[in-house]
C-alpha cells in the first residue's frame, strides 16, 4: 500500500518534471527566434543574423551542459534557480535588445553577450533535470523521454512564433511571456514538489519579484515600443543607424521604402523621383548649360542622380555633414541602386562637412546649387536657412547661376515657405516659388533664385523624367489662394523666425 | 563625511562600479576626480605690492614718452586713441601675460571661451566713438539706407538668447511668462513702462539722464536724488513690492553690478533698464554682440599691434622726476626702470594708490565696493539637454545664488557641436569684504565645484559624467558696485583727476559702474587730456 502510493508520487513527480522539459524547450528556443529575428530585423541581412545568432546560442548551450556537471547539491534548488533565472535574462532579452537598438553601435555586443547567456542558461536545464529523473528511469528511458519531449517542444516553439506569437504578442511580448512561463514552471515545481519544502520561503522572495518585473514588462511594453520608437515608424524597421549627428532609420514594406531622419520622414522610394525631378530639373532646365553643381544636404545621391542626367555637368560637389548616410547611400547596393551610383559617379566628389563652415571658407564658384536640408526644426537647422547663410551661398554662385531651397510645405507651413522665399528676396535674390504634389509628403514647395534674372523657362527637357514636363512646371508656378504669399519677417541668425514659423505651423500636425 | 572616509567610500563604489561595467563606472564619476584648475589672477599681485621688492640697481632702463600702467580695457582704449592721434612712443604694462583685464577670455582643447567679461550690448547711436570702434573690430560692416549701423550678423547673438529655468523647467526668455499673479503682471508692466518712459527722460541740461558712457550723461538734479537712495527703498516707495519683479531686478543687478538691490543705488538700478536705446540695421535695442572668446574680441581690436607693450610685468611704485615720472616694474626674473614724461593709471584705484605711495602720500583708496565673481569653466561632451526649449546662450537658473552659464559655442554655426564649454558665473554677494576674502583663500577647486555641481544637479543630473575638464577662475576684485552716492557725489571725477599734467587716471573704479562702454571711455578721457595739454 504505502509502496504504490510512493510509487503514484513518483509517477506524478516525473510526469511534472517531463512536461517542464516540454515548456522549458519551448521557451528556449523562442528566445532564440526572438534575438535572430531582432537581430535581423535591425541589422538586416536575416540569413547572417539568424545562423550566427543560432550558432552562437547551441555553443553557449553546450557551455551551459558542460558546466551543469558542477551542481552539486540539492538539485530541485538549484533547478527552480535556473528557471526563474532563465525566465529572467530570456524573457528581458526582448525588450533590452529592442531599447539598445537606439544605440546601435553597442547593439551586436548585447545581443550576442545575451544570447550566449540565455544559452547557457538553458542548457544547464536539460542535464540537470536528467540528474533529477536518473534514479527514477533506466538510462534508456530517462534518454529516450527526455528528448522527445525536448524536441516536440521546440517544434511547438517553431510553430507558435511566426503563427501565432509574433503576429499577436509582438516581439517584446513574446519574450517577456515565455519567461513568466519559466517562472510559472518554478512556481509550480515548489508548490506542487513535496521537496522543495524547506526552501520554499527563500526561492518565493526570489520569485516574486521576477515574475512581477516580467508580468508589469508585459503591461508597458507598448511604452516600451513606442518610446523606443516615438511610436514613428508604420513598417519594419529594416535598418538604424546613429552618427553623430541625426538618427538614420529606413522602414520598408513589399512596395516601398522610407528614409528617416530623426524621425522626419526624408523620402519613400515610391514618389522621390516626383520630389527629386522637381528639385532639381527648373533649375538645370532654365540655366540649360550648367556645369559646375554644388549639392549641399542631399546625403542620399538622388538629387545628384538626377544631376547626372545633364550632359553638360562636368562635375558635381556634394557636400554633406554626416558620412553615415554617404556611406550607406554609396556601399551599401541596396540604397545605391536607388541613386543609380550615384555618388560613386567619376563626375562626383564628397565632402563630409558642416555646410555652413564650408561655404563660408569655400573657394569655388558653381553654376547651379542646390540645397536640399532637412525641415527647420531646430536652431541649428534653421541657421541654414537664414539671410546670412543665404549671402554666403551667394559668394560661391557664378553671376549668372541660380540656386534652388527645398523649402518645405507651402500648403502645411504656408508662413515658412513664404519665409524662406522673403528671406532670399532679403540676400538679394530674384526668387521663383514652385510647388508640387509627392504623395507621401503632401504638398512641397521649391524656391529657385539666382542674383541676376536669367533664367528661362520655353524648356523642352532633353532628359528622360518620370513626372515632370514644360507643362507640368508651368502648373507648378501657381499657388493657389490657401497657398498664397503671406507677410512673413526674414530670417536671420539673431531671430530664427523660420523656426517659430515652422513650429508653429507643423505644431498641430504633430501632436494628433 | 571627512575626505578620508568619502575617499574609502568612493573606492568601494568604484571597485564595485568595476564589477558592474564601465557604464555604470561613469555615473558614479564625482566632480572631483574631473580635472582642472583653480587660477586666481592679480592673486600675486597684492603680495608683491606688499612686500615692495626692493630696487635693483642693475634694473634695465627704458624711456617713453607715455606709459600706460594696466592692459585692460581702459588702458588699451587710451593707447588706442594716442596711437591713432599720431602717438607712437607709447610704453603699456600689464601685469599678466596677456592683456584684457577682467575682459580676458581663455581656450580649452582649442575651444574659445570668456573668463569674464562676454558681451557688449549694442550702442546708442549717440555713442559714436564706440560705433567707430566696433566698425574697426568688424562688428559694425556697414549702414543702411536710413543710415543706421548693420552689424555683423556672426557677432549678434543668435536667436534663441536666453531661457529661465524655473520650477523644474525651462522657459523662453528671462522673465516668468506663465501662471503669474495679476498683481505680478501689472508690476511688472508698470515698471517696464516707467524705465520706457525714463529712457528717452533728459534733463535740464538737454542730455539724456540715463546714458553710456556715464561721463556724458545728463547732471540733472534728478539724477542725484535717485543716486542718493537705494534700489531697494525706491522700488518700495514706488509701488514696486511685487515678489517675482523684486526677484527679476535683484538678478539683474547682480549680473550688472554683482551686487544685491539694497546696496545699489536707485539711479544704478534704474540704469541697467534705462540706458540702452541701442539702434541698428534689423536689431532691437536689447539685442548684444557675443563672441566665443567673450569680450577678449574687443580687447583684440582694441589691440591690433603689440608694439609697446610689455606683458608680465607689475609695475610696484612711481616717484616724480623732474621731466615727468619714473615707474619700477618687475617681473618673475628681470625689472625695469621705466622713464615717461605721462603716466595712464589704468589699473585699480587701489593699485594706483599703492603704486603712488611715495610720489603721493596723502592720496587714499576710494571706499569702494567690489564682489568677488566665481567662474566655473566646464568643457563637456555630448551633454544631453532635456526639455523643449534648447540651450541658449544664456542660461539662467530662478532663485539660484549664481547668475547662470553661458555656452560659449552658442555662434558657432555648425550643427549640434559636440564639445561645449559652459562658463557659470556667481558673484559673491552680500558678504563683508573682509570675510569673502577669507572664503576666497580657504575654498578649494572641489568646494566651489561642489556648490556649482549642486546648483546645475536638477538641470544636468549626470554632469560630472560628461565633464572633461572643469575649472574655477576667481576675480577677487571683479566689478565696481555703483553703491548709494557714489555716482554723483563727485569722489569718482575727484579721484580720477589729472595730477600735475604728468599722472592720469583710466579705469572703471573711476566711473562707478564696470562695462566695457566705461572702461573704452575712461580710457579716451585719459588720452585725451593727454593730448589736450601738449
Ligand atoms: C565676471 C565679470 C563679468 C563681466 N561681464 C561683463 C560683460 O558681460 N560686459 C561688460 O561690458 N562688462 C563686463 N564686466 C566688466 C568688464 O570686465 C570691465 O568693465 C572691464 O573689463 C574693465 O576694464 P578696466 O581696464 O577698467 O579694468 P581691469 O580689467 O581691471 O584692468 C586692469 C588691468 O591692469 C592690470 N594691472 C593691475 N595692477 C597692475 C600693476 N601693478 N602693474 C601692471 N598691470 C597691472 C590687470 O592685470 C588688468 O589687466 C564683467 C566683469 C566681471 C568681473
Amino acid at each position: 500500500m504505502v509502496k504504490t502510493r510512493q510509487r503514484r508520487k513518483t509517477d506524478a513527480f516525473s510526469f511534472f518534471l517531463l512536461t517542464a522539459v516540454f515548456v522549458i524547450a519551448t521557451c528556449g528556443l523562442v528566445y532564440e527566434l526572438v534575438a535572430g529575428a531582432l537581430a535581423s530585423y535591425l541589422l538586416g541581412d536575416s540569413v547572417l543574423q539568424f545562423s550566427t545568432v543560432i550558432g552562437v546560442y547551441l555553443c553557449a548551450m553546450g557551455v551551459g551542459s558542460y558546466l551543469s556537471k558542477g551542481l552539486e547539491g540539492d538539485l530541485i534548488r538549484w533547478f527552480v534557480r535556473l528557471e526563474l533565472l532563465v525566465g529572467l535574462v530570456g524573457g528581458l532579452s526582448g525588450p533590452l535588445l529592442y531599447a539598445a537598438f537606439h544605440y546601435i553601435g553597442a547593439f551586436p555586443v548585447l545581443l550576442y553577450s545575451l544570447v550566449a547567456l540565455t544559452g547557457m542558461l538553458v542548457g544547464i536545464e536539460i542535464p540537470l533535470l536528467m540528474r533529477i529523473l536518473s534514479d527514477r528511469f533506466t538510462i534508456k528511458d530517462l534518454v529516450s523521454r527526455v528528448f522527445a519531449v525536448d524536441y516536440l517542444g521546440a517544434l511547438l516553439a517553431s510553430l507558435l512564433f511566426p503563427l501565432l506569437l509574433v503576429p499577436y504578442l509582438g516581439l517584446i511580448r513574446t519574450s517577456l511571456f515565455f519567461g513568466l512561463i519559466n517562472t510559472i514552471v518554478a512556481w509550480w515545481i515548489l508548490f506542487r514538489v513535496e521537496e522543495t519544502r524547506h526552501f520554499r520561503r527563500a526561492a518565493i522572495r526570489l520569485a516574486m519579484p521576477i515574475s512581477l518585473l516580467l508580468l508589469s514588462g508585459m503591461f508597458f511594453s507598448e511604452k516600451l515600443t513606442s518610446w523606443v520608437e516615438g511610436s514613428l515608424y508604420q513598417d519594419p524597421i529594416i535598418l538604424s543607424r546613429s552618427s553623430p549627428y541625426q538618427r538614420v532609420v529606413i522602414t520598408g514594406n513589399k512596395r516601398e521604402f522610407k528614409l528617416f531622419l530623426n524621425g522626419n520622414l526624408q523620402f519613400a522610394s515610391s514618389d522621390e523621383y516626383r520630389y527629386h525631378e522637381a528639385l532639381v530639373h527648373p533649375g538645370m532646365a532654365g540655366l540649360a548649360q550648367a556645369r559646375n553643381i554644388l549639392v549641399l544636404g542631399g546625403g542620399d545621391g538622388l538629387a545628384v542622380r538626377e544631376i547626372l542626367k545633364w550632359p553638360s555637368v562636368k562635375n558635381i560637389h556634394l557636400v554633406d555633414l554626416d558620412p553615415v548616410m554617404i556611406d550607406l547611400f554609396r556601399d551599401h547596393s541596396f540604397f545605391s541602386h536607388l541613386n543609380q551610383g550615384a555618388l560613386k559617379h567619376p563626375k562626383v566628389t564628397v565632402t563630409h562637412a558642416d555646410a555652413f563652415q564650408w561655404v563660408r571658407q569655400a573657394q569655388e564658384q558653381y553654376d547651379f546649387i542646390v540645397i536640399d536640408f532637412p525641415d527647420p526644426s531646430n536652431y541649428s537647422i534653421g541657421k541654414l536657412y537664414t539671410e546670412t547663410f543665404y549671402l554666403e551661398v551667394k559668394k560661391r554662385l557664378k553671376p549668372n547661376g541660380a540656386l534652388v531651397v527645398q523649402s518645405t510645405s507651402p500648403y502645411v507651413a504656408r508662413r515658412s515657405f513664404w519665409c524662406i522665399n522673403t528671406t532670399l528676396d532679403a540676400a538679394g535674390f530674384h526668387t521663383i516659388p514652385y510647388h508640387c504634389y509627392v504623395p507621401s509628403f503632401g504638398e512641397w514647395g521649391y524656391i529657385l533664385a539666382s542674383p541676376a534674372y536669367n533664367l528661362k523657362f520655353d524648356f523642352k527637357l532633353p532628359i528622360k523624367t518620370r513626372f515632370l514636363s514644360a507643362n507640368v512646371f508651368r502648373q507648378m508656378l501657381v499657388f493657389p489662394p490657401d497657398m498664397a504669399p503671406v507677410k512673413v519677417d526674414v530670417n536671420r541668425l539673431n531671430n530664427q523666425a523660420l523656426v517659430h514659423y515652422f513650429e508653429a505651423d507643423w505644431g498641430p500636425y504633430s501632436n494628433p | 563625511m571627512d575626505r578620508r572616509s568619502f575617499l574609502r567610500s568612493a573606492f568601494w563604489i568604484g571597485s564595485g562600479a568595476w564589477l558592474v561595467g564601465p557604464s555604470a563606472l561613469w555615473s558614479c564619476q564625482s566632480p572631483f576626480s574631473i580635472p582642472g584648475e583653480l587660477t586666481m589672477p592679480n592673486y600675486k599681485l597684492g603680495h608683491q605690492l606688499q612686500k615692495k621688492k626692493d630696487n635693483p640697481r642693475d634694473c634695465q632702463k627704458l624711456s617713453t614718452k607715455v606709459l600706460i600702467i594696466g592692459g585692460g580695457a581702459s588702458g588699451l582704449s587710451a593707447r588706442r586713441w594716442l596711437r591713432q592721434a599720431g602717438y607712437a612712443d607709447v610704453l603699456l604694462v600689464e601685469l599678466e601675460s596677456v592683456c584684457g583685464g577682467n575682459a580676458r577670455g581663455g581656450r580649452l582643447e582649442e575651444m574659445p571661451h570668456p573668463l569674464g567679461a562676454h558681451y557688449l550690448p549694442i550702442p546708442d547711436s549717440d555713442n559714436k566713438e564706440l560705433i567707430r570702434f566696433l566698425e574697426e573690430a568688424g562688428s559694425i560692416i556697414g549702414r543702411n539706407q536710413e543710415n543706421l549701423p548693420i552689424y555683423n550678423p556672426y557677432h549678434l547673438c543668435h536667436d534663441p538668447m536666453e531661457r529661465l529655468f524655473l520650477e523644474g523647467k525651462w522657459i523662453n526668455g528671462l522673465i516668468p511668462n506663465y501662471g503669474l499673479r495679476e498683481e505680478t503682471q501689472i508690476q511688472f508692466g508698470k515698471f517696464f513702462a516707467l524705465t520706457a518712459s525714463l529712457k528717452q527722460r533728459k534733463g535740464v541740461d538737454g542730455r539724456y539722464l540715463f546714458q553710456f558712457p556715464l561721463s556724458e550723461a545728463s547732471k540733472d538734479p534728478f539724477m542725484t536724488e535717485l543716486d542718493q537712495q537705494s534700489f531697494s527703498d525706491w522700488l518700495l516707495s514706488n509701488g514696486f513690492d511685487d515678489p517675482d519683479l523684486l526677484h527679476y531686478l535683484r538678478y539683474c543687478c547682480k549680473d550688472d553690478y554683482g551686487a544685491d538691490l539694497p546696496q545699489v543705488s536707485a539711479f544704478a538700478g534704474l540704469h541697467y533698464h534705462a540706458a540702452r536705446r541701442g539702434a541698428g540695421d534689423q536689431v532691437a535695442s536689447d539685442d548684444v554682440l557675443v563672441w566665443p572668446e567673450g569680450n577678449q574680441f574687443l580687447i583684440n581690436a582694441l589691440l591690433k599691434d603689440q608694439e609697446g607693450v610689455k606683458t608680465g610685468f607689475l609695475v610696484t611704485s612711481l616717484t616724480l622726476t623732474d621731466q615727468g615720472v619714473s615707474a619700477q616694474a618687475v617681473s618673475e626674473s628681470e625689472c625695469l626702470t621705466i622713464e615717461a614724461e605721462k603716466v595712464i593709471m589704468a589699473v585699480p584705484d587701489a593699485v594706483a594708490c599703492k603704486i603712488l605711495a611715495e610720489a603721493i602720500p596723502e592720496r587714499q583708496p576710494l571706499k569702494l565696493t567690489h564682489s568677488p565673481w566665481v567662474i566655473t569653466q566646464l568643457l563637456t561632451e555630448k551633454l544631453p539637454e532635456k526639455g523643449a526649449v534648447p540651450l541658449c546662450w544664456d542660461n539662467v537658473i530662478h532663485g539660484s545664488q549664481s547668475v547662470g552659464y553661458v555656452n560659449a559655442a552658442h555662434q558657432q554655426l555648425n550643427r549640434i557641436p559636440q564639445k561645449r564649454i559652459l562658463t557659470h558665473y556667481w558673484p559673491i554677494v552680500n558678504l563683508p569684504q573682509k570675510e569673502s576674502r577669507k572664503m576666497l583663500q580657504s575654498l578649494n577647486r572641489e568646494d566651489w565645484l561642489a556648490q556649482v555641481f549642486e546648483e546645475l544637479k536638477p538641470i544636468y543630473p549626470d554632469l560630472a559624467q560628461y565633464t572633461k575638464q572643469a575649472h574655477i577662475w576667481i576675480w577677487g576684485h571683479g566689478m565696481v558696485a555703483p553703491t548709494i552716492g557714489l555716482l554723483s557725489s563727485g569722489v569718482l571725477q575727484q579721484a580720477s583727476t589729472p595730477i600735475q599734467n604728468r599722472i592720469f587716471f583710466a579705469h572703471t573704479d573711476y566711473s562707478g559702474i564696470s562695462v566695457f562702454e566705461e572702461a573704452f571711455d575712461q580710457g579716451i578721457k585719459a588720452a585725451q587730456a593727454i593730448l589736450q595739454n601738449g
